[in-house]
């Protein structure tokens, strides 16, 4: 170990959603004295407002703290951050392999939830060292030593000196930097050797290019370095190396054991993917760094502009998310109710949601987003195999042989009162229960294979509203399964809405259907003739309402000489209709496209 | 400025016994004279306002509306008409409409109405349904409507409009019937019938939020109003704008101003006006009122809008299919110079859904227009 290594320490914080995690970011910031505590900026880590608002992470921070230590010496202590969503799981487990340890933050009051759990798996595959925190001991609720017991006896690390803090209170914080640089090893790694630096995330600067975040395990890397991305089998120039302190401080290089930035002209962020091993051109590492996955997408939908002159804008808007985000594919697509638009594959629900919601916040965008979907594996009659996941290439029924859906397993921990209602839920969702276990009195994990087109539907939601929000889901893909699947479509005014259709079980499809068309009753407007709204599977009807014809639109009171006021009633109206997709002759609002794959609470 | 317009003139008295349940008009229920006061003299100092302003206008209309203007001592309309008088010149002829609600009117009252000048009411029945009139929050009886009529006699008042309401909650197509036939009975020469529209703020509003009002549905509605256009036609009122029904030579001058987009001069808190092509009204507080214009002395708009070549079209449109006789095609294309393409590929396709129809000169709306004069109008926009 060098005299450098022996003062370093690389970590990331994890936790479940909201135990505090960002908060605690916040202050250990705070206490290195590396800003002012007017410069914080509330959770300074997470700096997309969709963060905030969310409460959770989506795009990496680090950021390199200075602290002076009861033994009076002065240690780096990288921080880094770790996305906090199951949708996330790859980009979390590349930002722990860069670390030596892992700050487990577990609440007070809440105790160890699911994502506790996964997330102190992910690191003990690291072989990370885990240094439990209690955090809120303020609040009243708060069982910190019943929540020690815990820790010890689920997850099996002993916990009884875990400083117990309040992040929020700015309370015992100088505990965790203590025992940050007391238990997390140094890191180690021969600054000669041949370069291999961990990519744990990337972003691109219009300037500098596609910023690589990177550990260096082994050798050093610097300016004018010429470097080979291991898995791509891309070679650049480096023309700048530096530390996350936060914000972009060059410096003259970085060795084993350093966690900083490297920028080398990268024009595209997939020629630099989380996960690959940056090494020297001319002098490469035998082998890359364990552990690269290109990341695949599991669900799609169609992605809409909902006024057709923002296809460009969509098209740049994407592209612009892309270049920090390798997980999100796209490709044009069109659609004969939408008009032009794109195909996307996500990560999973969540980061289609965040998707949707930064071109809207961020780009100013509004979207139409169809059904998501998945991918299925269509076994033909001709003997060929197609994968297909926009519904509208389904083939037609004749020519299947049988179809396949892929299957997750999936881990919902909640309160044991809620057993009944979710082994009700995943029943109702074509669940397979696996195996249940009690983790303590009062949590349980249910293991349940399901379908993944029931997953994406509106299970979450379901969950959420069955439990009282008390309950968390993760899942992982379990391969596939064949079942008999057909596609349900929907036709307004006798016009099949391709935006609409979807596939579902068989056995699901009246209700989906039924479902459908009832909520699209009351959405559309009425207009000046009656609407049917059908469900239909191989075009057959299986359901339909019929929106009534338009009666009445007037504004009969005089409001005085109150033009101003009527002007604006009307445009409002007018704005409404803008908002509105023309089917045929009909006008559908936008949030029909969002309404149908909301969960209805009285199902 | 062209010194042969004449102007409307609305006066705003913002003072109610009580306040209706479905109201959402600018008005206070402190009646205490101290208040009284001060708002009238806000008045009168924005009259002498707007005469530094504008110089001496011509006045052809008058109306004092609320609130309810005959809810207050009557020497204070006095004392408004006579500053008005004393600032502008208001034609022999004019229209000048008082608004009065059957619960709060006297002998003495009518007579210095009449005294000043006013020579036509306008009266608030709303419903003659007893249990209605409760339900709507009214102040005054089925009887008290009867008394004002008999009073209106006595002081030689022939030329009354009244306020009707349909889409009541509960009402049925019978209620209205019988509304229509007291109509009959006490031949005013002027209808004015309003749908009912619950407003955001209003008790009403929250009522229908939580599901304790039901109003009639659209069916039930149309055909009361299809109804009571039939039936108002058969007594010898006609039809002149969506809402407003009249014996001939009656229709109420001032709201036809709206309508024709002339020009009008609103005094008082919440109060709109029109002039020189521009948009501009006073909040809607009473007491700010008073502060800005009563004791600072200085005309203090809320809003100001200045009308283009494009709003002055649409305006001309909205506000000129909203009269049965609907707009003048020579007017309109006058208005829409530059722009033929656009408004007449519109009213083009509005008529070919049969909304518009092409009548000896004018373009008006078809019966089915009248229901779904909305969509024409957005239609419309330019």
């Amino acid at each position: 170990m060098t005299d450098r290594q022996k003062y370093v320490r690389n970590f990331s914080i994890i936790a479940h959603i909201d135990h505090g995690k960002s908060t605690l970011a916040d202050r250990l910031i705070e206490k290195t004295g590396l800003l002012t505590q007017r410069e914080m900026q509330e959770q300074l880590l997470d700096n997309m407002d969709l963060e905030r608002e969310r409460g959770i992470t989506i795009k990496l921070q680090t950021i390199r703290l200075v602290y002076r230590a009861r033994d009076n010496q002065e240690y780096i202590l990288n921080l880094i951050d770790t996305p906090g969503h199951v949708d996330f799981t790859y980009e979390v487990s590349r930002s722990l392999a860069a670390c030596e340890g892992a700050v487990l933050v577990v609440d007070a009051a809440q105790g160890i939830e699911a994502q506790t759990l996964a997330n102190v798996y992910l690191a003990a595959e690291q072989d990370l060292e885990i240094v439990p925190i209690i955090n809120k001991i303020d609040l009243p609720s708060a069982r910190p030593e019943e929540i020690k017991n815990e820790i010890e006896d689920i997850i099996g690390i002993e916990a009884q000196d875990a400083p117990m803090i309040s992040a929020k209170e700015g309370i015992n914080i100088e505990e965790v930097l203590e025992a940050i640089v007391r238990k997390i090893p140094a890191p180690i790694g021969d600054k000669e050797g041949p370069l291999k630096a961990l990519v744990f995330d990337s972003y691109y600067d219009s300037y500098k290019g596609v910023i690589a975040y990177v550990r260096v395990k082994e050798g050093s890397i610097k300016k004018n370095d010429v470097i080979k991305m291991m898995a791509t089998k891309k070679e650049f120039e480096v023309t700048e190396v530096g530390f996350l302190a936060p914000g972009q401080i060059p410096v003259e290089q970085l060795v084993a054991g350093d966690v900083g930035y490297v920028a080398a002209s990268i024009k595209d962020v997939r020629y630099c993917r989380v996960g690959d091993t940056i090494t020297s051109a001319k002098n490469p590492a035998v082998e890359a760094l364990p552990g690269y996955k290109k990341v695949i997408s599991m669900v799609y939908c169609g992605v809409y502009p909902a006024d057709g002159e923002d296809y460009n804008n969509v098209r740049d808007a994407l592209e612009k998310l892309q270049v920090n985000d390798a997980a999100l594919v796209f490709e044009p697509e069109t659609s004969v109710a939408l008009g032009f638009g794109f195909r996307c594959g996500f990560l999973g629900l969540l980061h289609l949601e965040i998707i949707q919601e930064r071109l809207e916040r961020e780009f100013g965008l509004s979207i139409i987003a169809t059904s998501p979907s998945v991918i299925y594996n269509i076994y033909k009659n001709d003997g060929s195999i197609i994968k297909i996941q926009n519904p509208t290439n389904m083939p037609p029924l004749g020519e299947i042989k049988y179809m396949e859906e892929p299957i997750v397993n999936a881990n919902i921990m909640a309160p044991p009162e809620y057993v009944g209602p979710i082994m009700e839920l995943c029943q109702n969702r074509r669940g397979a229960f696996l195996d249940m276990e009690y983790i303590e009195k009062t949590r349980v994990v249910l293991h349940y294979k399901l379908p993944l087109n029931e997953v994406i539907y509106d299970f979450f939601d379901a969950l959420k509203s069955k439990t009282r929000g008390y309950a968390s889901l993760d899942y992982e893909l379990a391969g596939y399964q064949e079942s008999k699947l057909v596609k349900l479509d929907i036709l307004i005014n006798n016009e099949l809405v391709d935006a609409f259709s979807m596939i579902v079980h068989e056995e699901k499809a009246y209700e989906r259907g039924r479902n459908i068309v009832e909520k699209l009753k009351d959405v559309i407007p009425r207009h000046m003739f009656a609407i049917p709204v059908q469900a239909a599977v191989s075009s057959k009807i299986i359901a339909r309402e019929t929106v009534k014809a338009l009666r009445k639109d007037v504004l009969s009171k005089c409001y005085g000489g109150d033009i101003s006021r009527k002007k604006k009633l009307l445009e409002k109206q007018k704005e409404g209709k803008k908002r509105m997709r023309q089917i045929g002759s009909v006008e559908v609002p936008q949030e029909a496209f969002l309404t149908v794959l909301k969960f209805d609470e009285k199902k | 400025m062209n010194e042969k317009r004449q102007i409307g003139l609305y006066l705003h008295i913002p003072f109610c016994v009580k306040k209706c349940h479905y109201c959402d008009f600018c008005s206070i229920i402190d009646l205490r004279e101290k208040h009284i006061e001060r708002y009238i003299e806000a008045m009168l100092e924005e009259i002498n306002l707007l005469k530094a302003v504008l110089g001496n206008l011509t006045i052809d209309s008058v109306y004092i509306g609320g609130g309810t203007p005959s809810s207050i001592p009557a020497h204070y309309i006095e004392k408004l008409l006579n500053h008005v008088q004393s600032c502008f010149f208001v034609q022999k002829d004019s229209e000048v409409t008082l608004e009065v609600n059957p619960g709060t009117i006297d002998d003495k009252k009518l007579k210095t109405y009449k005294k000043n000048g006013i020579n036509r009411i306008s009266l608030g029945v709303q419903t003659f349904d007893e249990r209605m009139l409760k339900t709507l929050g009214r102040i005054h009886t089925k009887t008290d409507i009867d008394d004002a009529f008999e009073k209106f006699q006595k002081h030689g008042y022939s030329n009354i409009s009244i306020d009707l309401m349909f889409n009541l909650p509960g009402q049925s197509q019978e209620m209205v019937e019988n509304d229509l036939k007291k109509v009959q009975t006490l031949r005013p020469k002027h209808v004015s019938y309003y749908a009912l529209k619950v407003e955001e703020g209003t008790p009403f509003h929250e009522m229908l939020e939580n599901g304790s009002l039901r109003l009639p549905d659209e069916e039930a509605e149309r055909l009361a109003y299809h109804m009571m256009i039939k039936v108002l036609a058969d007594m010898g009122y006609k039809q002149y704008e969506i809402s407003n029904f009249a014996k001939s030579g009656f229709e109420s001058k001032h709201n036809l101003k709206y309508w024709n987009r002339e020009e009008y001069l609103g005094i008082g808190v919440a109060a709109h006006s029109f002039l020189n092509d521009q948009r501009f009204s006073n909040g809607q507080n009473v007491f700010e009122y008073i502060k800005k214009i009563g004791e600072n002395k200085a005309l203090a708009y809320d809003e100001r809008i200045q009308i283009d070549e494009k709003e002055k079209a649409w305006e001309f449109l909205i506000l000129g299919f909203r009269k049965t006789q609907g707009i003048r095609i020579y007017d309109l294309n006058k208005m829409i110079k530059g722009n033929e393409k656009y408004y007449n590929d519109r009213i083009s396709m509005l008529i070919g859904e049969g909304l518009i129809i092409k009548e000896e000169g004018y373009y008006k709306l078809t019966p089915l227009g009248l229901d779904l004069s909305n969509r024409v109008f957005v239609e419309l926009m330019p």
